[in-house]
């Protein structure tokens, strides 16, 4: 269920009432049931996949844990690292590196193989759970954590409903100790979480989805014929609109769980005021980029083996962080060239802003707004042709009268987002006005749901980052 | 130290309040959004009209002693924008009475079960004459929310649902917009609010709609659309009517006429062409699709004989 839908909301309210008359070991008990039932009414086939997957990582850290022999402890954490990556890959990726098999022997001029393409559905929040899982592995392995007593914490640190789709992807060292203990009742969290569901609402529903309407327009063709005007103004709409849906999505999902003493890392930290592209990805679904700096970068050896495998590892961190996102080699030529400026920013010696002057901070930010909105494009594109006619299309100096009301329409909805991007930012806030008076926070709150009823209706667009 | 006791007591419920009061904002302006989205289905043009039409289809009669036949014209914009309703009224009196009911942006599903619901509320019209393009005739999509609020009956929803390919939580949005006004018809309240308020917005809309207007494909139409006209006859003559496919004009690049007639003859359904592919010039259409005043003139003049 989407979290922007009524039917969410009935759900979630009623889970809330009946889960704080409980006890932690019944919270855990409804809280696993309710999460199971969410991700099976998303499709009820895959709940097997995700308790096959909970059971083999459970036992297999538990005995790695106890057991001294490094060779099987090795061999357990080889055997969890395949399985989860081995449903990864046959359900996201097979498919894709069948066909690109095919394509590559056909330009090679090889005879043409016929490769069994299936009809391969994607499990809801693969992407995301299965890091997580291996997350949780690695560390029982390094004992960095103690395994999980409790198969029904363990499963419930995996599949927590609000997190299970779509992300944050959580840390076991931060979300199992919350599982594992009595969450308190407390009222600052509760109006914390009423606050966030409801900023995470305004910039799905109202930013995210009206912005997704330029975007589409423009990418499709329907806004107009290739030209600057039109490329930038689906460029800049899609910017805002994967930044809100996402930002969104995590809002509302950190919100939920808020609501049921738990914590979640903050998943993004206004990104698109970041001054360097390093900057902007301790911004950006935080959760994913540190994940992948502890868990791939950092075993690759980081930068501690020279500065030529230093740039292969970010290179190859930042193309299996493009493929993660999708079966697309729009998503890995976008990790690439993510990869390559973040390189380049190393050689170039670019490090962290600190007394740097308000004018070359606002140059840097909108410098790199721009370099991130190029690579957003092959984010959007359907595939490499598409990106690069899109592109092409961008050297074309024409302007149509229907453009004005467009990008009209275009600041009217992103405005908002950066204004509270900017006050966030300002005050170190993890929603708007978090730290301000209770009478303001009801006034914006009140506020934000005139907004959404007076905007939100848009034709349903899932949230991005459920398809990854 | 009673006062810092009590001081420790009210602490958490102020912050409370915070989450209390926002939630009761939301409850307020949620009853609110409801009764306006039910006054402005009173003040809108478009929704009054709509309003109108399903009651007046409600209360078609059909086999009337006094011979009169009675003819619903069923549509969306095509029909809209094709048939000038009172010219054709005019010229068809007093042998033949016909209403019409326009609902835009829908296809063969809204219009299966917004005629299931008409008849099962006691619509009985001696024809009703259906005008989709081909496209429309094999689209799986409904006019989602919208049509679950004004055309559908509850009883069917979960078959909608099922035809239209719905997960289940857009089922249960359908189920949601069923019975409130505002959840159905938020997207039109939107779409007005945005018009009201920005500049250009009238001119923008068309372009940021998600418009089909691809020629679809003999094969498909001659696969597809026999069981489909089947389906919408055999429902009509259940309820006593006629079911006639009524042909929008189309430019001459559309070739599709000719797998309807066929398509149509499979399912032993009339179809009425007013204006042969390719008969109609540009200049009588706004923008390839649909016809402009000039154009409807024409086509409420040709169909009328043939009604």
């Amino acid at each position: 269920m989407f979290f922007d839908t009524p039917v969410y909301f009935v759900f979630l309210i009623p889970l809330v009432f009946i889960y704080w008359r409980l006890e932690r070991k019944q919270q855990n008990v409804m809280l696993l049931a309710a999460s199971y039932f969410f991700y099976g009414w998303w499709d009820w086939r895959f709940v097997s996949l995700i308790l096959i997957s909970t059971l083999v990582d459970f036992f297999a850290a538990r005995y790695i844990a106890n057991s001294a022999n490094h060779w099987r402890r090795r061999a357990l954490l080889i055997l969890s690292l395949t399985l989860n990556f081995g449903f990864l890959g046959f359900f996201k990726y097979f498919n894709f590196f069948a066909d690109s098999l095919a394509s590559t022997l056909v330009a090679l001029g090889l005879p043409a193989v016929s490769v069994t393409v299936l009809q391969i559905l994607l499990p809801p929040g693969i992407s995301f759970y299965t890091f997580q899982a291996v997350a949780y592995i690695v560390d029982v392995y390094f004992g960095k954590l103690e395994p999980a007593d409790s198969l029904v914490d363990y499963a419930l640190f995996i599949s927590l409903f609000p997190h299970l789709i779509a992300g944050p992807i959580q840390r076991p060292s931060h979300l199992l100790p919350q599982v594992q203990h009595r969450r308190t009742l407390d009222p600052e969290r509760i109006t914390d979480g009423v606050m966030m569901i409801l900023q995470g609402l305004f910039r799905k529903c109202v930013v995210a989805d009206n912005c997704a309407l330029l975007a589409d327009a423009a990418f499709s063709g329907s806004l107009g014929g290739p030209s600057l005007g039109v490329g930038l103004i689906g460029v800049y709409a899609f910017s805002w609109q994967i930044y809100a849906d996402f930002s969104g999505y995590s809002d509302i999902a950190r919100g939920s769980a808020q609501l049921m003493g738990f914590h979640f890392m903050v998943n993004f930290r206004q990104p698109y005021l970041a001054v360097s592209l390093q900057d902007f990805w301790r911004r950006w679904h935080i959760s994913l980029s540190s994940w992948l700096r502890d868990y791939l970068y950092i075993p690759l050896g980081g930068n501690r083996l020279g500065e030529v495998k230093t740039y292969r590892n970010l290179l190859a961190t930042m193309l299996l962080g493009g493929l993660w996102h999708g079966a697309n080699w729009t998503f890995v030529v976008w990790g690439g060239i993510h990869g390559l400026w973040l390189s380049m920013e190393r050689l170039l010696g670019i490090k962290e802003p600190g007394g740097r002057s308000f004018v070359r901070d606002w140059v840097a930010r909108i410098a790199l707004f721009h370099l991130v909105c190029l690579t957003w494009i092959f984010f959007r594109a359907q595939n490499l042709g598409a990106a690069r006619d899109y592109l092409a299309g961008m050297t074309v100096l024409r302007w149509e009268p229907h453009l004005l009301p467009a990008a009209i329409f275009l600041i009217a909805f992103s405005v908002p987002m950066f204004v509270i991007d900017l006050l966030m930012e300002a005050r170190g806030e993890e929603y708007v006005l978090q730290f301000s008076k209770g009478r303001t926070r009801v006034w914006v709150g009140a506020g934000a749901v005139g907004l959404l009823l007076l905007f939100s209706g848009n034709l349903s667009n899932a949230f991005i980052y459920f398809q990854f | 130290m009673d006062s810092r006791r009590q001081d420790a007591h009210e602490r958490p419920l102020a912050r409370l309040r915070v989450a209390v009061l926002v939630v009761l904002c939301t409850a307020i302006l949620l009853v609110l959004a409801e009764l306006g989205a039910k006054a402005a289905a009173r003040i809108s043009r478009i929704e009054r009209r709509t309003t109108e039409e399903i009651s007046s289809a409600v209360r078609m009669r059909g086999g009337r002693a006094d011979g009169v036949r009675t003819v619903l014209l069923a549509g969306n914009s095509l029909l809209l924008e094709g048939v000038d309703l009172p010219a054709l009224q005019q010229e068809l009196r007093p042998a033949v009475e016909v209403e019409r009911l326009v609902v835009e942006g829908t296809a063969y599903l809204d219009w299966y079960y917004a005629l299931r619901r008409l008849f099962s509320e006691g619509s009985r019209p001696d024809v009703v004459v259906l005008k989709l393009s081909a496209i429309q005739l094999l689209s799986d999509g409904i006019r989602g929310d919208y049509s679950a609020n004004r055309l559908f009956a509850l009883g069917d929803l979960l078959d909608v649902s099922r035809d239209a390919g719905y997960s289940m939580t857009a089922t249960s949005s359908l189920l949601f917009a069923h019975y409130s006004t505002y959840y159905g018809t938020r997207m039109e309240l939107r779409k007005w609010f945005l018009s009201e308020l920005m500049p250009g917005m009238k001119e923008l809309q068309p372009r940021l709609a998600r418009l089909n207007r691809k020629p679809a494909s003999e094969s498909a139409i001659r696969r597809r659309v026999p069981a489909r006209l089947a389906e919408l006859q055999r429902l009509a003559n259940q309820h006593g009517a006629h079911l006639v496919l009524l042909l929008p004009a189309t430019s001459a690049e559309r070739s599709e006429s000719r797998a309807l007639f066929d398509a149509a003859r499979k399912a032993s359904t009339v179809v009425l062409e007013p204006a042969a592919p390719g008969a109609f010039p540009a200049a009588l259409f706004s923008d390839g699709f649909h016809l402009n005043a000039g154009g409807k003139r024409a086509y409420t003049q040709a169909l009328a004989p043939l009604l």
